[in-house]
């Protein structure tokens, strides 16, 4: 706050001997816009917004720093900020109703982008940043901390803040500092964990932008922490099958009981990695046995359902085999490749997808299906195998008429060059 | 003297050689011929049409539902409106190559893996599918419908 | 055949008696009777020629036999093939059987020509005879190089856009011999319709117009003696049966071997080309062009500010001129005198070459 008084002290000396001494080239262009002209004269942090704006959304659509600002903008002098002109700097608290002057006017927004949504602020006011911001919480996010100031740009382009790929680091800018975040008592390891995450490595390496970031699951002006019941909701957003069938498990109950955030409990929230088929069982490490004792009933379903899975695999990595041996063999083997591929590997994603309504029963059906087909496939599989096996065996037969032939034809050479 | 005898037995083994010599020779010649004549005999599986496949019979379908086939070595889908029209697509998700099914509640393809969508004209509507589904022509020849590749 | 010497009447030889009539055979045999082959220390390297000959008929045979079911077509061929080696009984030996036996006589067509060469049977009055068998060598690789596009996988696909670009390098005619190649600036169906035209119906017909006269020249002019055979009696070998029956007993070896490969090594299917993905790692063309590829990527881009390619092509060309109007160039040979220098320029365009083509397949890069 001090550094900040000392640099309007400083600006306001330097604005006034700059325009007293060069008035002569600023009176040379009087209906210049002389923010734009005293400002990129001054020094940091006073021309950075000149810079920022060559770059900006607002500046594209033809709209001025008076626009938002108010002043003068063809005074030469410190009237050109006088607030009888309307300048308005606005303070923190007030940055909100500033912006949401234009954007949660709907008549007015029709004018540069009817699909724009205008709820912005009315959302705001319903999150966390928002509410705290009421409570006199300075330190919360505004608009500006988000999309920035000057520069803002539309989250399609890659270089704006809040496109998808960069949400995790704005966020980050507060969430990831221990030192900024040390009085709200949550975690600030967020950002760290999600990039290591199924969700980051699918934004960051493969530029899958329908990963979700940050906004897709805690909201983006409405950004507030899904409760705990509304969990499976959120991710149920994509994975919707999970979801349904773990509503209809007993876990939904349960996990309500006793506060346990559903998804989350097993899966966790931003650390989240690929699942895989260690996480169910009756084992140790399994996120079963953190809460299922040894021969409870949840126990022996997970080892039910664990057993049936493996069985599933373990037809799989078979037939697998037997195909990969008659491939080697020179074999052909795409149709029976396009029937494990078509008919067994869903039946596996189908058996985990399955687990999630925690019934025993359903999972060995699915399974059951999918061992049926992989059946099919191996004795398909082994049939060619049987085939290659063949191939090599009845190649004796010409081989042999070969070697039979040359035989006789050296007999009979050496009768014929006996007899001259 | 044996020299009579032995030209007979010479003369014998003459014979015998030329007649196991002509027999090997008969031998070999239908080595060769057998697989070439079983190879020219039509085969019993179909030829490959490659670029068309007949996905359905007629009647197999109603109207508002669908069927995933073989197209190639990869699944297409095949769809009858509600109107009765026929509408034929890979069935390949272009999220991450999950198979599609159709939701004959919602009137859309869909993609179990992820909650994506997919219109009836194969544009990608909701979810994460950055592009919409390859779609085919469907041609109805006599009790059969046929799907083609386009281009 | 008169195999029984003993002068019986029996149906056979009536048979036998009644072609002779109208054909004029006997004659023949008595030809092929008096005919030899000179024996001695070099005497192996006389039969690559019929088994060049040998592995020609085997292409036509099973050549013949692939054109009843393959479709040529961007969006059928590979699907023919496939069908051919998965759904058509014996169809799996047919293919192999085609593809192995062309690369065998590719060797045995590169054997032969060698052999003939460090043996100076190039001398006159065989110059016609070398020059038919150097466009026989041509004939054959382009048999090779337009056959294996034919399945249209990914391999052939990159394989004849790497060879065709090569093509265009060469000064002057070479863009427009690689556009009449590919019909058209890239590889596409056109350029399948071309090297299908060209390997089933236009090299066929040239080869055996060549063939017929490469033969016929041969049996003229009688096999070649090696120089330095002069004062000693070459111990000859007829060529009726001698000679003959030994072609015979190695044309079934070599039978047995691309049964052997067929059966153990089939020829891969690969995967369906697209022109629009990108190419896979480790392109390169097949073993017998291999050598000049890879004498490519080690020249730099340019040398005497030509571009380094244009100078390894024309290197190429030069070197195959020299190949083809060596009985023009070996005076030493023509007087019948031995010719080390020319010996050792050949010693040496075959070491290169195996140096190369190992280079291609151990560390291409």
């Amino acid at each position: 706050m001090v550094r900040q008084r000392q640099t309007t002290a400083i600006a306001y000396t330097a604005l006034f001997l700059a325009c007293a001494y060069a008035r002569p080239a600023c009176a040379a262009a009087p209906t210049d816009n002389t923010c734009v002209l005293c400002h990129s004269a001054l020094p940091e942090p006073l021309n950075v917004p000149v810079e920022a704006m060559k770059h900006d959304i607002h500046a594209e659509k033809g709209l001025t720093c008076v626009d938002c600002h108010g002043g003068d903008a063809t005074a030469m002098d410190e009237t050109a900020m006088s607030p009888e002109k309307g300048f308005r700097r606005p303070a923190r608290a007030e940055i909100p109703a500033f912006c949401g002057r234009c954007h949660a006017d709907g008549a007015y927004m029709r004018h540069f982008n009817p699909r724009l949504p205008t709820d912005q602020l009315a959302q705001y006011w319903t999150s966390i940043h928002g509410q705290r911001l009421q409570q006199g919480d300075q330190k919360v996010a505004t608009c500006v901390n988000c999309h920035g100031a000057h520069g803002i740009l539309p989250p399609d382009r890659a270089e704006s803040r809040v496109f998808p790929a960069n949400v995790p680091a704005t966020c980050g800018g507060c969430h990831s500092r221990a030192d900024y975040m040390a009085a709200y008592g949550i975690p600030t390891d967020q950002e760290e964990r999600y990039k290591h995450s199924v969700h980051g490595e699918l934004l960051f390496v493969q530029r899958d932008f329908s990963a979700p970031a940050c906004n897709d699951c805690h909201g983006n002006h409405g950004a507030f922490p899904p409760g705990v019941t509304s969990i499976a909701e959120v991710c149920g957003m994509c994975h919707v099958n999970n979801a349904a069938l773990f509503v209809k498990s007993p876990h939904h109950q349960a996990f309500r009981e006793r506060g346990l955030p559903e998804c989350a409990t097993c899966h966790s929230n931003h650390d989240i990695h690929r699942t895989s088929d260690e996480m169910l069982g009756g084992a140790d490490g399994t996120v079963c046995r953190r809460c299922h004792e040894s021969g409870s009933v949840g126990y022996n379903a997970a080892v039910t359902m664990r057993a049936a899975i493996d069985q599933l695999k373990a037809g799989l990595e078979r037939t697998d085999a037997t195909l990969a041996r008659a491939r080697r063999m020179g074999m052909e083997v795409t149709e029976e490749e396009y029937a494990v591929r078509e008919q067994v590997r869903p039946q596996l994603i189908k058996a985990r997808t399955q687990t999630h309504l925690s019934d025993p029963g359903q999972v060995v059906e699915v399974v059951t299906a999918g061992v049926n087909a992989a059946a099919a496939s191996e004795a398909s599989a082994q049939a060619t195998l049987a085939e290659a096996q063949a191939r090599r065996r009845n190649l004796l037969i010409p081989l042999a008429l070969i070697a039979l032939l040359i035989i006789l034809l050296r007999l009979k050479l050496r009768q014929l060059e006996r007899n001259g | 003297m044996g020299s009579r005898g032995e030209e007979v037995k010479s003369i014998g083994r003459r014979r015998l050689l030329d007649v196991l010599l002509s027999g090997g020779v008969i031998a070999f010649l239908g080595a060769v011929f057998y697989p070439v004549t079983r190879y020219l005999t039509p085969p019993p599986g179909r030829e490959p049409a490659a670029s068309s496949v007949t996905a359905a019979g007629v009647g197999e379908l109603k109207p508002n539902s669908g069927k995933v086939f073989r197209f190639g070595s990869k699944p297409g889908i095949l769809v009858r409106l509600p109107s009765g029209e026929w509408r034929a697509f890979s069935a390949v998700c272009t999220h991450l190559q999950c198979t599609v099914q159709y939701r004959a509640d919602l009137e859309r393809i869909w993609c179990p893996c992820h909650n994506g969508h997919f219109d009836l004209t194969g544009k990608n509507v909701s979810g994460p599918p950055p592009k919409p589904l390859e779609a085919f022509d469907v041609v109805v020849k006599g009790d059969e419908v046929v799907v083609v590749r386009r281009g | 055949m008169r195999l029984s010497s003993s002068g019986e009447a029996n149906a056979r030889t009536g048979l036998v008696a009644w072609f002779d009539e109208r054909l004029g055979l006997s004659g023949a045999i008595d030809f092929l009777r008096h005919k030899a082959v000179p024996g001695g220390a070099h005497a192996v390297w006389y039969y690559f020629g019929g088994v060049s000959l040998f592995l020609f008929g085997v292409q036509v045979a099973t050549g013949l036999l692939l054109l009843f079911y393959y479709k040529p077509g961007t969006e059928t061929a590979y699907k023919s093939v496939q069908f051919i080696v998965t759904g058509v009984p014996f169809g799996w030996l047919i293919r192999s059987l085609h593809a192995w036996s062309a690369n065998l006589m590719v060797f045995a067509v590169f054997v032969h020509m060698f052999s003939v060469y460090f043996l100076k049977a190039y001398r006159p009055p065989r110059e016609l005879t070398w020059l038919t068998g150097m466009a026989l060598l041509a004939l054959t690789l382009t048999f090779g190089f337009s056959g294996y596009l034919l399945p249209w996988n990914e391999l052939a696909f990159f394989a004849t856009k790497v060879g065709t670009d090569i093509t265009a390098v060469v000064p002057v005619i070479g863009t427009g011999v690689a556009r009449l190649l590919r019909g058209g600036d890239d590889v596409s169906e056109a350029t399948l319709t071309r090297f299908f035209g060209f390997h089933v119906a236009i090299l066929p017909a040239a080869f055996t117009a060549m063939l017929l006269v490469h033969l016929f020249l041969v049996q003229r002019h009688g096999m070649s003696e090696s120089i330095g055979q002069k004062g000693e009696e070459p111990k000859a070998m007829p060529f009726y049966p001698g000679f003959i029956i030994r072609d015979a007993i190695l044309w079934l070896g070599v039978l047995g071997v691309l049964l052997v490969l067929c059966t153990f090594l089939p020829w891969e299917l690969g995967i369906q080309a697209d022109p629009f993905a990108s190419a896979p790692a480790g392109i390169r063309p097949e073993w017998y062009f291999a050598f000049v590829s890879q004498s490519l990527k080690y020249l730099p881009a340019k040398i005497l500010g030509i571009d380094g390619e244009v100078v390894g092509i024309c290197a190429f060309l030069a070197g195959a001129g020299f190949l083809v109007l060596v009985p023009f160039l070996d005076r030493r040979a023509a007087r019948g005198e031995r010719s080390p220098l020319f010996t050792v320029i050949g010693a040496a365009i075959v070491v290169y070459a195996v140096v190369m083509v190992t280079l291609a397949y151990v560390k291409p890069y």
